[in-house]
């Protein structure tokens, strides 16, 4: 007890030696902070997007494909995809699961929206369609079975605001704060919209959906991208209603049990009657592209941890000798009183302890405030020098089969978050700093003495 | 039975071959003050350093109530059985005077209902007030300092008082002051005080006084006043 009252003392007695410790510790435990967060945060990143982007099989139209058709014979209409044919391609044994989607442009004629709205603006031509069957979409429905696992927030770019919730029921939906500021809207409202089809294929007249909103969303945008808020998600089901839907346009995220299975898959999907006009493949442009960096500012941070420690423990081995040095005296004075070794060194690891425990929370407070822009900075970095890189010189591809062109977003945004990891790691490292100073003192202190202290002193 | 004998104690210095002192014999009892007398580099220091143990002789042995110094903790005989007064005092400079002595009861173990008010009572017994006693030492004149050392070597009761020039930088008020709490603590606490000195005044209070020779013994000069 009285080695940690003495050590207490020893802090404010000593300030100017404990501060120039203290300023060495919180600068190695605030450095540290910043480099564990961005490697940790681009880790996760680099993980979630290795995992999907090598497992991950898109299912989408082969627009060049389509096209080519299409300007051969101007009455030329692809296949429709049928539930039925999804739901086969999706039991195949090459999958671990299925994610599926629907997409429907829709009209909401009670609802304003923003005059920058680039999708409203844009008349969209349809292969072999007649225009007077149609109304210019507004709004653009995307439907999943668990709005929750959409890549806007699987990715963090979209965050649902605070008190409202993803989509329970088949008639609710998400908007975005964009719309909802426009138009008054605040989860529970309800709001009307149908397709932009007239009639079915029947001509029977389609429905108009009435969602009720049950969250609203808030989207970061990238460079270049205009926030227009147009996105309504909701539940895949009612998209795919035969009351409110012209003809449903499915897509299906399959998920491989092995990234290699890739090719016998798409040749199973296409025996079971998947046309040509779709394509199936991973992204391995957009991994090259987006994955690599975030891997290579991971090793950045790692090297950087590496060096501040070093260093930083270099610095206090030194100092931690030239402190002892400098107290040579008062050990030994407290070894002349009958002080055991052993307490003298645990008084010197008390109090190296004592310093480190407030740097601790000092250093991690300060690294989680400088992490995230240390982060974004790295980021924009990494990304600019892929992004101008030679591997995207040629547009976006894929690995695929039927010439696909994927929608994999660039990382815009890692979240440079503290999580308990992190602290433990901290943790880690400041204990074993401290061991290090410590021991270093302890050693230094051991080989002393007190007679031989003492008459060197007097 | 003595409190503390000298045994054919020999001290040779690290590095060298020639004995600073050799066959030493000497036993000290309880309730009497011996004082130590040599020349400058007769080994007066080195003899108290090891009487402290806070060094082992080369040759001999040296006895506490029996017991060989090699064969006890000697950080244990420091903190418990002996009390060191040292010439510069050797207190700990960023702590108070009450510091010093709490701290030094906190080593030895010593636990009485309220430390504090023991270290001030004991502090108070050789001359220093409280508001002195919440002083830094550095701040302490010489004569306090000194009284802070020995109230210091007082303060887990021991049975044996070393003291090193214990007047060496007091004027003569304060040396008078600081022979009368030594002596005192001899004559009425029954506690052996052993005093290495130069100082003729220490040697007249003494009850026996010794003499020691450079590379030789250590010889009984005879009683405080009668030494020449």
């Amino acid at each position: 007890m009285y080695i940690f009252k003495n050590a207490f003392q020893n802090l404010f007695r000593n300030p100017g030696r404990n501060l120039m410790t203290a300023g060495i510790f919180l600068l190695i435990i605030t450095m540290s902070c910043v480099a564990l967060v961005v490697c940790n945060g681009a880790n996760d990143m680099a993980k979630q997007y290795k995992d999907r982007l090598s497992t991950e099989v898109i299912l989408n139209v082969n627009e060049m494909k389509v096209s080519e058709a299409w300007e051969k014979d101007e009455t030329f209409r692809k296949p429709g995809l049928t539930d039925e044919l999804i739901q086969k391609i999706a039991a195949s044994g090459y999958l671990k699961k299925t994610v599926y989607s629907a997409q429907m442009e829709a009209v909401a004629d009670d609802l304003k929206y923003t005059e920058s709205n680039d999708y409203g603006d844009i008349e969209i031509q349809r292969a072999g369609e007649d225009p007077a069957k149609t109304r210019i979409p507004q709004y653009i429905l995307s439907g999943f079975e668990d709005v929750s696992q959409a890549e806007p927030f699987q990715s963090g770019q979209a965050k649902l605001a605070e008190g409202g919730t993803f989509p329970g029921d088949d008639n609710e939906c998400l908007i975005s704060d964009t719309l909802a500021e426009l138009n008054g809207l605040k989860p529970g409202d309800t709001i009307r919209a149908k397709s932009i089809y007239y009639t079915d294929k029947q001509g029977n007249p389609l429905e108009e959906m009435e969602l009720k909103v049950s969250g609203i969303y808030h989207r970061e945008y990238g460079e270049g991208e205009k926030d227009s808020g147009y996105e309504i998600f909701t539940k895949y089901k009612i998209l795919t209603d035969p009351r409110y839907t012209y003809e449903p346009v499915f897509y299906a995220d399959f998920f491989l049990k092995n990234p290699r299975d890739l090719e016998a898959f798409a040749r199973e999907a296409y025996a079971s009657g998947l046309s040509e006009y779709y394509s199936l493949g991973t992204d391995t442009v957009a991994y090259d592209a987006f994955v690599k960096p975030i891997e290579q500012m991971s090793i950045i941070a790692m090297i950087f941890l590496c060096v501040v420690l070093v260093l930083g423990a270099s610095i206090l081995l030194i100092l931690s000798s030239l402190i002892v040095r400098e107290r040579k005296y008062e050990i030994g004075v407290l070894r002349a009183m009958g002080m055991k070794k052993s307490k003298v060194a645990a008084q010197l690891v008390l109090e190296s302890a004592l310093i480190m425990g407030v740097c601790l929370i000092m250093g991690i407070v300060l690294g989680s405030l400088f992490a995230q822009p240390v982060t974004d900075m790295l980021l924009a970095n990494q990304m600019s020098q892929a992004l101008d890189g030679p591997s995207l010189a040629g547009g976006m591809g894929g690995t695929s089969f039927g010439g696909l062109a994927t929608d994999n977003r660039p990382i815009t945004h890692i979240s440079a978050a503290l999580g308990l990891t992190t602290i433990m790691e901290l943790v880690g490292i400041a204990l074993v700093l401290t061991g290090v100073a410590g021991a270093v003192s302890a050693a230094c202190a051991m080989k002393y003495e007190p007679m031989r202290i003492l008459r060197e002193r007097n | 039975m003595a409190v503390l004998s000298l045994k054919n104690v020999g001290y040779t210095y690290e590095k060298t071959t020639k004995p600073i002192f050799q066959g030493l014999n000497a036993d000290f009892e309880r309730g009497k003050v011996y004082c130590i007398v040599g020349r400058s580099g007769a080994g007066k220091t080195s003899l108290l350093s090891l009487l402290a143990g806070l060094d082992t002789c080369t040759e001999g042995a040296i006895l506490y109530e029996g017991e060989d110094l090699r064969r006890l903790d000697r950080d244990d005989y420091r903190a418990g059985k002996i009390g060191v007064v040292f010439q510069s005092y050797n207190l700990l400079l960023n702590k108070t005077a009450l510091e010093n002595i709490e701290l030094s009861m906190a080593i030895s173990g010593v636990s009485h209902k309220n430390n504090r008010s023991c270290a001030l009572a004991l502090l108070e017994s050789v001359g220093i007030d409280e508001e002195t006693a919440g002083r830094r030492v550095l701040g302490l004149s010489g004569g306090e300092q000194q009284r802070v050392g020995i109230a210091r070597a007082l303060s887990h009761d021991p049975n044996l008082l070393l003291a090193d020039e214990p007047s060496g930088n007091l004027d003569r008020e304060t040396e008078r002051d600081v022979m009368k709490i030594l002596t005192n603590l001899a004559h009425v606490q029954d506690k052996c005080v052993i005093i290495v000195t130069h100082s003729q005044k220490i040697t007249r209070c003494a009850d026996e006084i010794w003499g020691l020779n450079k590379g030789g013994g250590l010889v009984y000069m005879g009683k405080g006043g009668e030494a020449g």
